[in-house]
């Protein structure tokens, strides 16, 4: 059977499940309505039109990248990043406003593939033989309701995500140094388009405590194969930024003096709320060290927490969901589309759990939570922001997770995750 | 073969079709902008937080004797009555009586009448442009859709200014001491405006040295459904909670 027949009756085979019918039909029309809302209401206020204008002056004025005065928006990310819009810079604005949401469709049906062979390699032994139950998954994935406005936005989320379970995969799939080496590589890229997967760095670094033997473990060669491979992308940038001086100042005045007080939003971080509320109250604050204050607790935690797992083979999973969480808890600007780069991931772990584990009912709750009701409470914010500014609801849920991934790793009633 | 080819191309070429429409279909649609006040509509900010001696010390004695900000104190509130909107092909122009700063309840006679021009287009305002007229150094009234129009803006204001229109529409203003001139401002600031979708000003937060907050004005105006929104959703959260507690009691522990 070739690839071409074989794909056809993957496809068929798919497509006679009803819940697949669905989800086909509700992401083909989140990708139809983003394209009307964008001509309707949001054409001048999308983050697309920053993507856009990026690429563009990266070709022609490179060294006013970071001249927020060009955007309407401020551009935040390294300055490499551009290359990857300059292809679309080169189409009319709607036309490629379209073609990049074409290719955002494309990169989810990419997403469900690998995230399907992620799960088929790293499935819990008591789960069903077949695929029903994965496809259901998918198929939540697909549905969820993040994707309207990473579409409407014409945002990136979509990139990093494929990345993001590319890298995984590799790192899951082949256990060779060189391997290693591509997945970190693949990991750097994605921090190059959009830094969301920074704090997945910590986490590739192998190191465990021992408990039984009270002392640290620490894989070397491996760890700083990994290292040098997610790093050396992004060092990158720094050839330009020696070339070009204005833009080492322009990312750094961007990116790392924001000190000043700022307004209401409805981004569901753990900084966001801490500062909706000094706003609210008059409390003197410097969003800064905020941040820093978030970051260090939380991912504190989180870090510690991995070290001092339980022994397992597919921990990196855990990693990538401790990183991604710890991103959306502590950075400002958590949306409801970012949440895309977190529930395949949480898929992936209902699926390395065991079938009926206590665990899974929290990871479970988080994403339902995460592809069809936080969208809801955006709109709720909306409402109530004048008297109460706080969209805490994806917080609770992304604490949830943090918790169950807390418990995956140093639950001493998991027995399926295999020793290193 | 052929007919796979035809199928093909007539889906390759209902593609392009689509997206040279959709290109054209683009031009189409252009903001207009129009004023969200009405006529004979009362209008009432309220001073939260007052510094008045930060204020001496930041804009000089005079600050509080003329302008938008004439006799402003903590708790005092300040009154426009919208009398007429006019709009031609270059300005928006709003006429309004106003009843300054006061602490008592009875507003009486008016105090003055003013008048806001606004150009009906943000491209239409000169080049590093900011809000010189305004004691407030941010306007009170803008024209709606707030903000695109503040989107508009962006491009033409000085580099003081930073426009988030994303979520909430708003008007970050920093002026470094002695930007304006010299001994005016006598200290760095930072506002934070904010604008409601009718485009009047809903919130504006005036800070001094370490986002210490010295003036805090907010619209006297709370929408009829924020506080059935924020009861019903205490109450549905508080269900929800018992629920699960009820629930979790009621279950056996599993290991």
């Amino acid at each position: 059977m070739n690839i071409r027949s074989r794909f056809l009756t993957r496809v068929k085979h798919l497509w006679d499940q009803k819940i697949f019918r669905y989800a086909i039909i509700i992401h083909s029309f989140y990708f139809f309505l983003s394209i009307i809302l964008f001509f309707l209401f949001y054409k001048e206020k999308n983050d697309f039109l920053i993507f856009y204008q990026v690429g563009d002056i990266f070709l022609n004025d490179i060294e006013n990248l970071y001249n927020q005065a060009n955007y309407l928006w401020d551009f935040r990310y390294f300055p490499l990043s551009a290359i990857f819009f300059i292809p679309f810079s080169i189409l009319s604005f709607e036309i490629a406003f379209v073609v990049f949401n074409i290719f955002n469709v494309l990169l989810n049906i990419l997403i469900s593939i690998i995230l399907y062979k992620v799960i088929i390699l790293v499935r819990f032994k008591d789960h069903e033989d077949d695929d029903r139950r994965v496809i259901i998954y998918l198929c939540i994935y697909l549905m969820g309701l993040p994707h309207v406005l990473n579409y409407v936005y014409g945002q990136i989320n979509s990139y990093i995500t494929l990345f993001i379970l590319v890298s995984l995969y590799i790192f899951i799939k082949y256990e060779e140094i060189k391997w290693q080496l591509v997945g970190s590589v693949i990991l750097g890229i994605s921090i190059i388009i959009k830094p969301t997967a920074i704090f997945l760095i910590p986490f590739l670094i192998i190191l465990k405590y021992d408990r039984e033997k009270r002392k640290l473990n620490f894989n070397f060669s491996t760890s700083a194969v990994r290292l040098m491979g997610v790093i050396l992308p992004v060092l990158l940038n720094f050839i330009l930024f020696f070339m070009y001086p204005p833009l080492w100042q322009g990312f750094l005045e961007t990116n790392f003096t924001g000190n000043n007080p700022a307004a209401l939003n409805f981004s569901f971080s753990i900084s966001k709320l801490i500062i909706n509320f000094c706003y609210l109250l008059n409390i003197p604050f410097n969003q800064l060290y905020i941040l820093i204050g978030v970051i260090f607790i939380i991912g504190g935690i989180g870090f510690i927490v991995f070290i001092l797992r339980k022994t397992n083979k597919n921990s990196i999973i855990y990693g990538f969901a401790f990183g991604i969480t710890i991103m959306l808890l502590a950075y400002y600007d958590s949306w409801d589309h970012h949440l895309l780069n977190l529930t395949p991931i949480l898929i992936i772990i209902l699926f390395n759990l065991p079938r009926y584990s206590v665990i899974t009912k929290s990871i479970k709750s988080s994403l339902i939570f995460f592809s069809f009701f936080d969208l809801a409470f955006v709109g709720i914010w909306y409402v109530i922001y004048p008297l109460f500014p706080f969209n805490f609801e994806g917080t609770f849920f992304l604490l949830v997770s943090f918790y169950a991934i807390y418990k995956c790793l140093v639950n001493n009633n998991i027995h399926h995750l295999k020793g290193d | 073969m052929t007919n796979r080819l035809k199928k093909k191309e007539f889906i390759i070429g209902s593609l392009l079709f689509f997206i040279l429409i959709i290109g054209n279909i683009s031009n189409v649609f252009a903001v207009n902008y129009g004023i969200g006040v009405d006529q004979n509509e009362g209008l009432v900010w309220k001073c939260n937080v007052c510094n008045n001696a930060e204020m001496d010390n930041i804009f000089g004695s005079e600050w509080d004797s003329s302008g938008i900000f004439t006799n402003l104190s903590k708790g005092a509130s300040m009154k426009w009555k919208i009398n007429s909107t006019e709009i031609n092909s270059y300005f928006f122009r709003v006429e309004y009586d106003i009843w300054y700063w006061d602490l008592s309840d009875e507003w009486g006679i008016k105090d003055n009448s003013s008048q806001i021009n606004i150009f009906v287009d943000p491209g239409n305002y000169s080049t590093n442009y900011f809000f010189v007229d305004y004691t407030s150094l941010a306007p009170f009234l803008l024209p709606i859709p707030v903000g695109e129009y503040l989107g508009g803006l962006s491009v033409i204001l000085n580099d003081w200014h930073d426009v988030d229109n994303r979520v909430l529409p708003t008007l970050n203003v920093e002026v470094l001491k002695d930007k304006i001139y010299p001994g005016y401002p006598n200290k760095n600031i930072k506002i934070i405006a904010i604008y409601n979708d009718r485009g009047i000003l809903k919130s504006y937060k005036l800070y001094g040295k370490e986002n210490t907050v010295i003036i805090d004005i907010a619209l006297n105006f709370l929408p009829i459904y924020v506080i059935p929104t924020l009861v019903g959703l205490v109450v549905v959260f508080s269900i929800g909670v018992a629920f699960y507690i009820i629930k979790k009691k009621s279950t056996p522990h599993s290991p």
